[in-house]
């Protein structure tokens, strides 16, 4: 009988989704004055039609991605994803559009790090990068105490080496 | 611990890389515009003279303050004319050792040995680009030492029951005539000079028109059937032979052997290289087959380490390219009895043929649309513009089907091999311990069908992404789960 890959059971913060939208809305913000100058200027000088139907178009899109990443998205984020760290393995998933399970043993673990930008300090969250020796995996947003934890654990872990056959 | 300088002939070798490079320029500056007055050359002349003086002068700088010292565990490297840096490499660290003896290292009787770690950049190899024979030996059996050390483990029942002290080195493959015939046979390298004869063929027919009325016995003697065939014949017969020649020098003095914990590769007529590399330090195995290799049923193996391999022309790591597929499978578990290829592997499943036709063909699409939008621009013909349309599709479809049809898999206990490929094949082996990571994707068409991609991560240089799309998710659940059961063979220190 078939039984699905088993979810890891740790979740991100809470947090997360006030905090993306804050990331989500400053960054369409920007995208909107951007648009609004380009499109003052256009009208200011008169550039030829064409120009305004593009920058409409790009509006339209900016509308489209902010109802997306503002509105959706985060909450998505917060749902879907899930980590754990066990004594052998890092268990990553995410997604439900496009759904991706990853499993990266702790020996092959070359690095790990917390970082805090901005609006994740108003969160008072903190997101950890994973570095493997073949690519950076990411866990988006974790209480400060959890991702410290989480964070020296698999440094701890990590720290084991395997022998070569 | 004794620091030496590098062998002085460093220096004339650097020299030569150098004048090689400028050697056009020297040539436009000081030749071609010999008597030239201007001002924008008598710049260049000055400019190549100062730069030849300075790199001449930085050479030598870098040769008198570059150093190396090798001892039980550690190449240690001392260098910089102006900021000194001192760099330790642990031998441990090697992932493979390639030893290149070009022709004019040969004219001094020295070689070439550079040490691969698995680090990116440009402090991932220790290199010696000249050395003596003598040093380059001693350099290779320091770090060779240091490698077998740590096999102390018995690792296969074929290792403990064989004596450590005895080195035995088995020969596993030397080309035969009939193999380098098939080898350039398959390069088509012989094709080359055929174009040419045609092409100057024609350019003389042409010629010999142009004077028929005065000359035209030669062009009835040219013309003439036997003397083509004749003409032919020999055009082929020195094209073979050229083409012959030219596989026999890279590809002639081929030797595959190995012993009892190393591959040793080498190879070359004029320009001799050799790679070896510790057999618990291959990462994964490459068994790719062109189109043409398929027809002959020749096949290439390469073996991927996690240390660089060179450029792409004088890569050593490939066990000889024209391999007859079955020696290729045989030697493999000659050479590493911890590598099993199975011959039986599992094509996917007829639902993901049909969802590998369905998903949108962006590129015929964007194609199709260009050429819907400028059809009155470019055909003169008016139906021309569709039915190069249709052509495209039907010819990506088929792609796809062949596609299909070449993908095959096999997850066993402790391997992974994966067969791809549309008119080539290239088949992926590797071990589970020898895997980073591994991951099972589904898009949201994928979870509708019961599908799944599943990918994994190898070390190498670049590193190694495999995926291999659309197998049923029971599959990729099995796959996941089979990883996650590594622990059953990883040594932990």
């Amino acid at each position: 009988m078939y039984a699905p890959i088993e979810e890891p059971s740790k979740r991100l913060s809470k947090e997360i989704i006030p905090a993306m939208r804050w990331g989500a809305l400053i960054s369409v913000a920007i995208e909107v004055v951007i648009t609004g100058i380009l499109y003052g200027v256009s009208i200011y000088f008169a550039w030829p039609d064409w120009v305004n139907w593009i920058l409409l178009i790009v509006a339209a899109i900016i509308v489209a991605g902010a109802i997306w990443s503002i509105g959706l998205r985060p909450f998505f984020v917060f749902k879907n994803t899930r980590y754990e760290v066990s004594e052998e393995f890092l268990q990553l998933k995410s997604g439900a559009f496009h759904e991706v399970h990853e499993l990266v043993p702790m020996a092959k673990i070359q690095a790990v790090s917390t970082h805090q930008g901005p609006i994740l300090r108003r969160f008072n969250l903190y997101s950890i990068a994973i570095e493997t020796m073949g690519s950076t995996h990411g866990i988006a947003g974790l209480p400060k105490q959890v991702a410290i934890d989480v964070r020296d654990r698999i440094a701890h872990l990590a720290k084991i080496q395997e022998v070569d056959e | 611990m004794k620091f030496k300088r590098y062998h002085p002939l460093t220096i004339l070798f650097d020299l030569y890389g150098f004048v090689k490079n400028v050697a056009i320029f020297a040539v436009m500056l000081f030749v071609f515009n010999y008597g030239s007055d201007s001002t924008l050359v008598r710049i260049g002349r000055w400019a190549l003279l100062a730069g030849a003086l300075l790199t001449l002068i930085s050479m030598l700088m870098k040769w008198f303050s570059t150093r190396y010292a090798a001892d039980g565990q550690a190449f240690h490297l001392q260098g910089g004319i102006f900021q000194k840096t001192e760099r330790t490499i642990y031998y441990e660290k090697v992932q493979n050792v390639q030893r290149r003896t070009s022709f004019s290292h040969k004219l001094f009787r020295m070689t070439s040995v550079s040490f691969q770690t698995g680090a990116t950049g440009v402090d991932a190899k220790v290199e010696f680009k000249v050395v003596t024979q003598q040093e380059a030996e001693r350099l290779e059996m320091l770090v060779k030492e240091a490698g077998t050390e740590s096999v102390e483990i018995p690792d296969t029942a074929a290792e403990s029951e064989t004596d450590k002290s005895e080195v035995k080195r088995v020969i596993h493959f030397t080309p035969t005539r009939r193999d380098i015939v098939k080898a350039s046979f398959t390069s088509l390298s012989f094709l080359f000079l055929i174009v040419i004869a045609a092409s100057l063929f024609s350019k003389i027919n042409a010629l010999f028109d142009v004077e028929e009325a005065v000359e035209g016995w030669v062009v009835s003697l040219l013309t003439s059937g036997w003397v083509i065939a004749g003409i032919a014949t020999v055009l082929i017969i020195i094209s073979f032979v050229i083409g012959y020649i030219r596989t026999f020098v890279t590809y002639g003095k081929y030797e595959i052997a190995s012993d009892e914990t190393r591959i040793y590769i080498a190879k070359g007529v004029l320009d001799e290289s050799a790679f070896s590399i510790l057999k618990k330090r291959v990462q994964g195995i490459e068994i790719s087959q062109s189109f043409m290799k398929r027809l002959l049923g020749l096949a290439e193996v390469k073996l991927i380490s996690a240390g660089s391999l060179g450029s792409d022309d004088d890569e050593v790591s490939t066990l000889y390219p024209f391999l007859p597929v079955k020696r290729a499978y045989s030697m493999i578990e000659e050479m590493l009895p911890n590598y099993e290829v199975s011959s039986e592997m599992k094509r996917l499943p007829r639902k993901s043929f049909v969802v590998r036709i369905v998903k949108p063909y962006w590129f015929w699409l964007i194609v199709t649309a260009a050429l819907t939008y400028f059809r009155n621009d470019l055909f003169s013909k008016p139906n021309l513009w569709w039915i190069i349309s249709i052509s495209l599709l039907a010819v990506l479809m088929l792609a796809r089907i062949a596609n299909y049809w070449n993908t095959s898999y096999a997850i066993t206990a402790r391997f992974i091999q994966v067969s791809e490929g549309t008119l080539g094949k290239t088949t992926y082996l590797t071990r589970r311990d020898k895997i980073v990571e591994v991951s099972v994707t589904r898009t949201k068409l994928q979870q509708w069908t019961g599908l799944a991609t599943i990918g994994l991560v190898n070390r190498a240089q670049p590193v190694r992404h495999e995926r291999l799309p659309d197998v049923t998710v029971e599959e990729a659940t099995r796959f996941y789960r089979w990883y996650a059961l590594r622990g059953e063979e990883v040594r932990v220190e």
